[in-house]
């Protein structure tokens, strides 16, 4: 049982506590997350268009070097479909409505999200310096756009059922 | 040093011998004559017969006017008269710091390689001396200035010079050509003016040639500390592998032991030994002893085994039951300690995986967060807003995070992060290095306690071979404990000399360390040393006193600095060659090389003290200032100057007022006269 005087504090004096700042991950900054999807759609997406399905599974893929290796073989058929085990990264929702927000991208048809023409110019801005999301870049550049609405499905399909 | 003392151009004709005698003198020496009399051919034959035409370009035409190489005009009473060079040479006498002198020959026009140059070792124009010394060197082909017979090799040990090596663009390093030192000692007149502070050479690829024929000229110690330098870090580089080569066989030979040597520097030190002396331990009954009190318990076995007969297996009996009792006790405790040493290494094998995990796992996100710091320091114009703290839709305040914005808590500011994360790595590259570290020590372990069970079970084999075997033999265990004892010895034995031997080398790359340590820090602080600031601030002051003597008007003198990295006069943020009239960049030029002068001919500098100006006074420079650089000029000591000019004849009034008295007035003459007929 604590008794008061344990504490060894004046009685008159107070408790404060103070909120520090806490660290996230960079995944996590708005900008880092906008960036990257701005990359996928600019990159690796036909007429700078994708399905949201087809944005969550290559966010994935792209959050690390393991993920962008599983995704890696997955796509050249050295593993089944159904290897690739990816979630839904909710931070690429918030993501999203703030990018729509910012008028980087916009909503097409319904379901598409495709990149504007201010969306294109801040990612060009970003890839002048050739150090920057070099990783990620790399990445979505070796797969192109290969990955089809299609594909995606299927590997959500299997993912599901 | 080197001194111009006589000059004769020899041109035959078919209307008989032409040419021109000059004398030179310490000091300054002006020729005087009005324009095309050929003023410009005396100082770039001059330069012609040093063999210097490169510096003005790869070519190898001859660098001299039509009159010296095809025909020449002369005048008879007013009459121009035209004569046909047949052939012609130009000879030089010159003079070094210990009075020597040397004549040199070479041929302008005719028969005779251009590429040759007759050296007499005397004065052989104007005193017929040393006509017998007469040798043939070569110019302007590969090993001028490295072969025993190459004409610029003779006159750098002439001048007294030792000519640094020089790196080159693609190529091998090269000695520093001469080439490249005259730009600073010649200025020709219808290119040298237009670049300050010199027209260098470039085609042949000198790396940095301005710095380096400063530097060199000045003395300075820069390019030695350079080199320096890069040899210092070398050994350090050489003395870090070998340290560690010879610490990695040290553990080697202490592992063929099953031994483990303490005290061991992972870094090179520069005292050796180190105050606790590395040490080779065996494991000897469960401890840890010196390899040397090992070998001396073995040793005393051995003898005390010698000494006595080997016991028939029925008189061993008894007294080997009762050690193989204890033996199996021993054995059996040693094979727990194995078993739980081998769990501990297990558990920091798994910790230090995590933890290198870890580590990656932060690195990658700090990759990232150093990526996004460079995309907000872009600040493109499209810019998210969310960047700044705002919600782009509804403008209200937005934390800088994507996670759920319920939950109140406040991100780090991408700074404060990366230092968080740089922090956190430091950590726990820390722990992990520790952890390594105990798995190191976990696998000696292992490996030292594992032979030891080894030899235990051999122990015990033997004596159950012998407690079965006829009672009369000899026993097995103790010739069989002979045998092992003996071999342990000798490879125990080999081990610690071969210990010995590392320690030795360990010793010598520790006077190695500490002899780099000392040169280390005899470098100086910055590229340059003390000595070298103390030459370019009186090379500085010098250059300003000048330029404010000549007026300089489109800059403020205080304004132009030597630049401490080229050694080249500096405006910040002025490029001079564009941004500065062109009479200025003229004065500055004057100033620039006067300056150097000054300061080369000091003790320590490698100028030549000789100074040749093809017509200074361009750029229509005003009156004033041209004046204030002859008294300059003429004020100079321990040097030779020697300045041509088309300056209308009033200027000798003011030459005799300032005390020149070397002044060659040609008046309306031509300089190029006949000699006799």
């Amino acid at each position: 049982m604590m008794d008061e005087k344990s504490l060894n504090v004046a009685s008159n004096q107070s408790f404060r506590f103070k909120r520090r700042p806490m660290a996230i991950a960079a995944e996590l900054r708005p900008d880092w997350k906008i960036g990257a999807l701005l990359l996928i759609l600019h990159l690796s997406s036909r007429g700078g268009k994708s399905s949201l399905r087809r944005l969550h599974i290559l966010n994935w893929a792209l959050r690390s070097s393991k993920n962008r290796a599983e995704f890696e073989q997955v796509r050249e058929h050295q593993q089944p479909l159904f290897s690739f085990q990816f979630r839904f990264e909710p931070a690429l929702g918030r993501a999203i409505n703030l990018a729509v927000g910012e008028k980087y991208v916009e909503w097409v048809g319904g379901n598409r999200l495709q990149i504007t023409p201010k969306g294109q110019r801040w990612i060009k801005d970003i890839l002048k310096d050739e150090s920057v999301m070099h990783e990620e870049r790399n990445f979505l550049e070796r797969i192109g756009k290969d990955i089809t609405e299609g594909i995606a499905t299927e590997m959500i399909k299997v993912k599901i059922f | 040093m080197l001194r111009i003392r006589h000059l004769l151009i020899n041109i035959n004709t078919d209307q008989g011998v032409f040419g021109t005698r000059q004398d030179f003198h310490d000091g300054l020496n002006i020729i005087r004559a009005e324009n095309y009399a050929g003023k410009s051919q005396v100082v770039q034959s001059i330069m012609y017969a040093l063999g210097m035409e490169g510096m003005q370009g790869p070519s190898h035409a001859v660098p001299l006017a039509h009159a010296m190489t095809e025909y020449l005009d002369y005048y008879v009473a007013g009459k121009k008269l035209n004569a046909k060079v047949i052939d012609s040479m130009v000879s030089i006498e010159i003079e070094n710091g210990h009075q020597q002198f040397l004549t040199v020959q070479r041929a302008i026009a005719g028969e005779r390689n251009r590429h040759l140059m007759t050296v007499y070792e005397g004065r052989a124009v104007t005193k017929k001396e040393g006509l017998s010394t007469a040798r043939d060197y070569f110019v302007r082909e590969g090993g001028a200035t490295s072969s025993e017979l190459g004409f610029h090799r003779l006159l750098t040990d002439f001048i007294g010079w030792d000519l640094p090596m020089a790196p080159r663009f693609n190529d091998i390093d090269c000695p520093l050509y001469l080439e490249t030192i005259f730009p600073l000692v010649y200025v020709e007149q219808k290119l040298g003016w237009g670049r300050l502070p010199g027209r260098y050479p470039t085609w042949l690829g000198i790396r940095d040639v301005g710095r380096r024929t400063v530097e060199f000229i000045l003395g300075l110690d820069a390019y030695a500390t350079a080199l320096e330098r890069i040899a210092v870090q070398d050994e350090i580089k050489r003395l870090r592998r070998e340290w560690s080569a010879a610490r990695s066989q040290t553990e080697k030979s202490a592992s063929a032991v099953m031994g483990t040597v303490r005290g061991l520097p992972v870094d090179p030190v520069a005292s050796w030994p180190p105050e606790v002396p590395p040490t080779l331990s065996v494991l000897q009954s469960a401890k840890w002893v010196p390899i040397a009190d090992h070998l001396k318990t073995m040793r005393a076995r051995y003898s005390d085994l010698q000494a006595i007969e080997v016991p028939s297996t029925i008189n061993a009996e008894p007294q080997i039951r009762a050690e193989l009792s204890e033996l199996e006790r021993t054995l059996a405790a040693q094979e727990h300690s194995v078993a739980a040493l081998y769990e501990l290494f297990e558990s920091d094998s798994a910790e230090a995986e995590s933890l290198q995990q870890r580590i990656d796992g932060i690195n990658d996100d700090l990759r990232k967060y150093k990526d996004l710091r460079k995309v907000r320091k872009l600040g493109s114009n499209d810019q998210p807003e969310v960047v700044s703290g705002h919600c782009p839709t509804c403008h209200q305040e937005l934390a800088d995070s994507l996670l759920d914005t319920a939950n109140r808590a406040i991100p780090m500011t991408v700074d404060q992060n990366v230092s968080f994360y740089e922090e956190q790595i430091q950590l726990f590259t820390a722990v992990h290095s520790n952890a390594i570290n105990n798995i190191e020590t976990a696998q000696k372990d292992l490996r030292a306690r594992r032979s030891e069970v080894t030899r235990l079970r051999d122990r015990i084999r033997d004596i159950r071979e012998t407690l079965v075997s006829a009672s009369g033999s000899p026993s097995i265990e103790a010739i069989s404990e002979r045998i092992r004892l003996q071999e342990r010895i000798n490879r125990v034995e080999t081990q610690q000399q071969m210990f010995e031997e590392h320690m030795a080398e360990l010793a010598e790359l520790a006077s190695g360390w500490l002899e780099v340590q000392e040169r280390l820090k005899a470098l100086p602080k910055g590229a340059l040393s003390e000595r070298d600031q103390k030459k370019l601030s009186v090379l500085q002051d010098s250059f300003h006193r000048q330029l404010t003597q000549y007026k300089m008007g489109s800059l403020d003198v205080s304004e132009v600095k030597i630049s401490p990295g080229t050694y080249e006069p500096e405006v910040a943020g002025v490029n001079l060659s564009a941004d500065v009239s062109a009479s200025d960049l003229i004065r500055l030029h004057w100033a620039y090389l006067l300056g150097l002068l000054e300061v080369g001919t000091q003790e320590t500098g490698n100028h030549p003290g000789l100074l040749m100006l093809d017509e200074p006074q361009q750029q229509s420079v005003e009156e004033t200032s041209f004046r204030e650089m002859l008294r300059h000029a003429a004020g100079e000591k321990n040097c030779q100057i020697i300045i041509t000019t088309s300056h209308d004849r009033a200027i000798d009034s003011y030459l005799k007022q300032i005390g020149v008295k070397h002044v060659a007035e040609f008046g309306d003459d031509r300089i190029l006269q006949r000699l006799s007929s």
